[in-house]
């Protein structure tokens, strides 16, 4: 397989030496309007009938024999535009396209050319649709990206209100999410109410599910690649708005004219404002916060730079004698450089931060508990663009990490606590990728590469040896070894393949195969079916070792009526080995020897996802519908049987519609029906003592009843707004319009009544449905100048 | 002993926003397994061992005692009790022993041909210093019971050089306080100073009541019980916490349950 690969990647690059009398035409394609690049537009050679798409940073490159041509450059909700060029010698174009050359231009669902979904290579990757994002119904009028990946074909959720989220049956932590390439460990506001990514500063935003390129790694399942906004280079611009929950204020503008542009984007919740003044909350407080901010620099074309940073918190505070919070802060500096018109390269920087704190202001028992994990980054990819028939990819990415699980300090003289610390883990990780996009033909083209990943968890540390490393109940250490600053404790490696094939069986109509082998080398350390935000992550060491999975998808993908409709149908398999699970009731919190909690197993889950979206005419949206499976086999859970995963949904129905009924009006629905999440139940009791003990037969052996919700919402753009440079916009909306008691956990205690009296001799139990939200109005406010 | 409590907080805002209802659960066919409760201390008293039954999950009433078992308790330096049945399933030894720390006892039981045996030795122990009692003002402006707004004041000394765990159980004129069986009290000493001082108990006194603690000393594994028994009792359908599952045994032979072996020490005070 790999020695194929690479004969195919020589075969390549050495037909297109050969070739002769050609030239390169090269450059971005941006908005007209502000000068944003626009990723992954189209630039279609009538006289070749070939073509190309701008890469992710807007930038194309085709190499042809030299002559005259016709240029066809589009982007969809924006005007197509003809260039006619003689191409003698290497020729730079930048193109600005106009919005709109459509009814309703701002309904722009997403950015692509119109049949993408059915040429480009990639399958298992779905572009969100900020602009609708924010027209469809949300929980609080708040719209977030996450919920919308919830409902996508092939995503479950572990129910409303989280913003964790399962792809094709993997765990939560096997998502790799990226903001401007930084990755951001916790999504989640107010325990997952809402995700950190403020919609206003989003420029797009993707989930690959399969068929991940060589350029990623380091998580099995899924890559949300998350790209803000540039800033406008030609005039200032602001936007912002009110909800039930946060306020958020953006400002956009030049620095240097077309040269060089910024935006800062703020939002933050404002109930803690109202909170403060009332009495009988004692000062208990909630609160969060997003600071987005970027600075863009095009001093010539040659070369781009772009510094990017986010910093966001949830701070709450229990009436004066607890305090909480927790963030990510991330930078990133990027560097595009083109080399020549052949050779385009991004050079990137990269921190990532995520901490939090827990603190207890009591005298007798104050504590303050810190942990955070730290790393930084740099990555240099290179692209080349050989011919028009190949563009090769190659590039190295290495990190720093460092994990700081927890320190325990006491925060005044009268606490029982002492200084406390767990050993912090280190580790060095590295990626070698190279990887081809090679048109073979007009109906066949390939994506292939292979990744090479290398892992060094790294000193200074002290590996303990155990008598029976998987006995967390008796903790018997045999012996130890202590390692030195950066001494290598142990070393792993992967070769990742990953191959993409697409076959166009008619102009609307293909089908697709891919196939990817993923490494993860770090661990999220929760046991819980939703990560919390006090969940720290660790290294592949030598008692936990990287997780492996494959993963097989074949898909059939067709346009209707002009490109109105995309339809697809996607089957997939994965399997994945040494997925990272916990022994029952591990202590996942502040355990010297969390190593003995560690059980990994195998997983494996399959499915077929259908999905169909409307992308063009005043009605627009998706619906689909998935069928999968989750297992997981993991010795020492379960009593070594295997079971299904906390995540597996057998059926999954969604539907997310808007409607622009005029230039002011639009409606929005989504409608999600999915089965019921599994859960353990007990199946007895038993007394000890006073306390009436759960007695369970075995893990997920029930399921909570099926889920099913209808919001509605509607979005009214003021009347004025055309005239004006000051518009405002208004969006109402129900979530849970016919007010469905929705399943979310079911917990056990003794039999009570409503205050809380014992009913009885105290040795009944009962068993406890909760659910979250009923039905809720919701409304906001935004406004853009 | 802090890592359950602050789980809670972040659960308890979350689901203050839900609402719940009781729903029937029909969990089927229930194992029948031996339920084993004993516990022997450092005072010179008739050791007491527990032998129940565990029961449906809609079950009322106390489970049934099994009688008839045979219970014996050695040590590790060649001492035997035996131990009589006084009530239904309630076993006594049948003279009053103590035990004593750093030693390792086994309890063997045996009833119907099945044979159950569990090991466990008396760790060592920090001591209550004493106990003093303050009104908690907050609670004097609003209290939960008339006239029950006096808190517990710990002092405690926490040997360092030893790995220590520790079980607490508090009493009001005698009755045992732990919220009808939803609080355990337990806690080892990876983060504690040698002294504890002024630590509030979770009970609220009036005056005149005598307030009891018990303190005693756990192993790892019976630290890994209580625990696993707290996490049993509290959990919230594993959203946030982990996934329900069984409580950890030191029964060998199928029995549930724990022999504990535990140092104890208590203080009373008179709330005044």
């Amino acid at each position: 397989m790999k020695r194929l690969l690479l004969c195919t990647l020589l075969l390549g690059v050495l037909g297109s030496t050969y070739a002769q009398n050609k030239a390169t035409l090269s450059g971005y394609v941006r908005n007209a309007a502000d000068g944003e690049v626009l990723l992954f537009a189209n630039v279609f050679v009538q006289e070749l009938q070939t073509g190309t798409t701008t890469n992710h940073y807007g930038f194309y490159s085709l190499t042809l024999p030299e002559g005259k041509y016709t240029l066809s450059i589009s982007y969809l909700g924006y005007q197509s535009i003809e260039k006619r060029i003689t191409l003698n010698g290497d020729t730079e174009l930048n193109v600005d396209l106009q919005e709109g050359g459509q009814v309703l231009q701002e309904v722009v669902v997403s950015g692509k050319a119109e049949d993408e979904a059915v040429t480009e290579v990639a399958m298992s990757r779905i572009d969100l649709p900020i602009q609708q994002i924010k027209k469809l119904p949300a929980l609080f009028g708040e719209p977030d990206v996450i919920k919308t990946i919830q409902v996508l074909p092939g995503v479950t959720s572990a129910g409303e209100g989280t913003s964790a989220y399962f792809v094709r049956g993997g765990s939560a932590d096997q998502n790799l999410v990226l903001i401007d390439e930084a990755p951001v460990y916790d999504v989640s506001h107010l325990f997952g109410l809402f995700s950190v990514f403020n919609s206003d500063i989003i420029k797009s935003a993707e989930l690959y599910k399969g068929g991940i390129p060589a350029k990623y790694g380091g998580r099995l399942s899924s890559l949300l690649e998350v790209t803000t906004k540039d800033g406008n280079d030609k005039k200032i611009e602001g936007a912002g708005g009110i909800g039930l929950m946060a306020a958020r204020l953006s400002l956009e503008g030049p620095i240097q004219k077309e040269k060089a542009s910024f935006i800062v984007s703020g939002r933050r919740s404002y109930a803690d404002l109202i909170m403060k003044e009332i009495d009988d909350l004692d000062g208990t407080t909630v609160s969060f916060y997003d600071l987005n901010a970027k600075v863009n620099w095009r001093p010539n074309n040659k070369n781009r730079f772009f510094i990017s940073a986010y910093d966001g918190r949830d701070i709450w505070k229990f009436s004066d004698d607890f305090k909480m919070g927790w963030g990510n802060t991330t930078a990133t500096f990027r560097w595009n450089h083109l080399f020549n018109e052949k050779l385009f390269s991004n050079t990137t920087l990269v921190y990532s931060d995520f901490d939090y704190r827990l603190e207890d202001l009591d005298v007798a028992d104050g504590f303050v508990w810190d942990a955070n994990q730290r790393e930084m980054s740099i990555k240099e990819d290179l692209t080349y663009f050989a011919n028009p028939n190949l563009t090769l990819q190659m590039g190295y990415q290495g990190i720093y990490r460092r994990f700081s699980p927890g320190t325990i300090s006491p925060n005044n003289e009268g606490s029982i606590f002492k200084e406390t610390q767990l050993q912090k883990l280190g580790a060095l990780d590295h990626g070698l990728y190279l990887g081809a996009e090679h048109k073979v033909n007009d109906r066949l083209s390939l994506q292939y590469g292979v990744r090479f990943s290398i892992f060094q968890n790294i000193g200074k540390g002290t590996i303990y040896e155990y008598e029976d490393r998987t006995d967390n109940v008796e903790v018997v250490v045999k012996d130890s070894t202590v390692y030195g600053s950066f001494e290598n404790i142990k070393v792993f490696s992967n070769l990742e393949p990953r191959f993409n094939a697409r076959y166009r069986l008619t102009p609307s109509s293909s089908v697709k195969f891919s196939y990817q082998r993923m490494a993860q080398y770090i661990h999220l350390i929760s046991n819980s079916t939703v990560p919390i935000p006090f969940n720290t992550w660790a290294p592949s060491s030598p008692y936990l070792d990287p997780q492996l999975a494959d993963q097989v998808a074949l898909g059939y993908f067709q346009n209707f009526k002009n490109n109105t409709f995309e339809f697809s149908a996607e089957a997939f398999y994965k399997q994945a080995e040494n997925v990272t699970e916990f022994a029952d009731h591990a202590n996942v919190f502040f355990n010297k020897h969390l190593a003995t909690e560690f059980r990994q197993g195998d997983s494996e889950s399959y499915g077929l996802e259908l999905f169909v979206r409307k992308v063009k005419g005043p009605l627009q949206g998706f619906a689909s519908y998935t069928l999968s499976k989750a297992v997981m086999d993991v010795p020492g859970i379960n009593g070594d049987q295997e079971f299904v995963a906390n995540h597996d949904r057998r059926h999954n129905l969604n539907l997310a519609l808007t409607y622009a009924l005029s230039d002011q009006w639009d409606v929005g629905t989504n409608f999600t029906f999915s089965s019921g999440r599994p859960i353990t139940l007990p199946t007895g009791k038993f007394q000890f003592d006073n306390y009436q003990v759960d007695y369970f037969s075995g893990r997920n052996g029930y399921r909570l009843p099926d889920f099913h919700r209808l919001d509605l919402s509607v979005t009214y753009n003021s009347r004025k707004n055309k005239d004006r440079k000051f518009k405002r916009s208004m969006t109402a909306g129900i979530y849970n319009a016919y007010n469905r008691q929705n399943p979310y956990t079911i917990y056990t205690r003794k039999k009570q009544d409503d205050d809380g009296n014992i009913i009885g001799d105290g040795t009944e139990k009962e068993a406890r449905l909760v659910y979250l939200f009923g039905i809720m109005p919701y409304f906001s406010w935004n406004f853009s100048f | 002993m802090k890592n359950q409590s602050i789980l809670y907080i972040g659960c308890l805002v979350f689901l203050s926003l839900a609402c719940e209802k009781t729903i029937p659960l029909d969990p089927g066919q229930t194992p029948e397994l031996y339920v084993v409760e004993g516990l022997i201390t450092n005072e010179n008293i008739r050791q007491q061992i527990k032998v129940s039954r565990s029961q449906g999950f809609n079950d009322a009433g106390v489970s049934a005692g099994v009688s008839d078992a045979q219970v014996v308790v050695t040590d590790d330096q060649g001492f035997m009790m035996e131990f009589t049945e006084a009530q239904p399933g309630v076993y006594k030894s049948k003279e009053a022993f103590a035990g004593e720390i750093g030693r390792t006892y086994t309890l063997t039981i045996e009833h119907n041909q099945e044979l159950f045996t569990a090991s466990e030795m008396m760790n060592t122990m920090g001591t209550i210093d004493t106990l003093l009692t303050q009104i908690d003002p907050e609670e004097e402006a609003d209290p939960d019971e008339d006239g029950r707004f006096f808190d517990i004041l710990v002092f405690m000394t926490e040997p360092q050089e030893t790995e220590n765990f520790y079980l607490v159980k508090f009493y009001r004129n005698g009755q045992l306080e732990n919220f009808d069986g939803e609080d355990v009290y337990v806690f080892d000493d990876v983060a504690i100073g040698e002294n504890l001082s002024a630590l509030p108990g979770p009970v609220y006194y009036a005056e005149g009541d005598i307030a009891g603690m018990e303190l005693y000393s756990l192993s790892r594994k019976a630290f890994r019980f209580y625990s696993d028994l707290n996490a049993n009792i509290n959990n919230d359908g594993g959203m946030f916490s982990s996934q329900p599952a069984n409580v950890s045994t030191n029964l060998e032979g199928g029995a549930i349950g724990y022999f504990q072996v535990s140092a104890l020490d208590k203080k009373e005070v008179t709330i005044q």
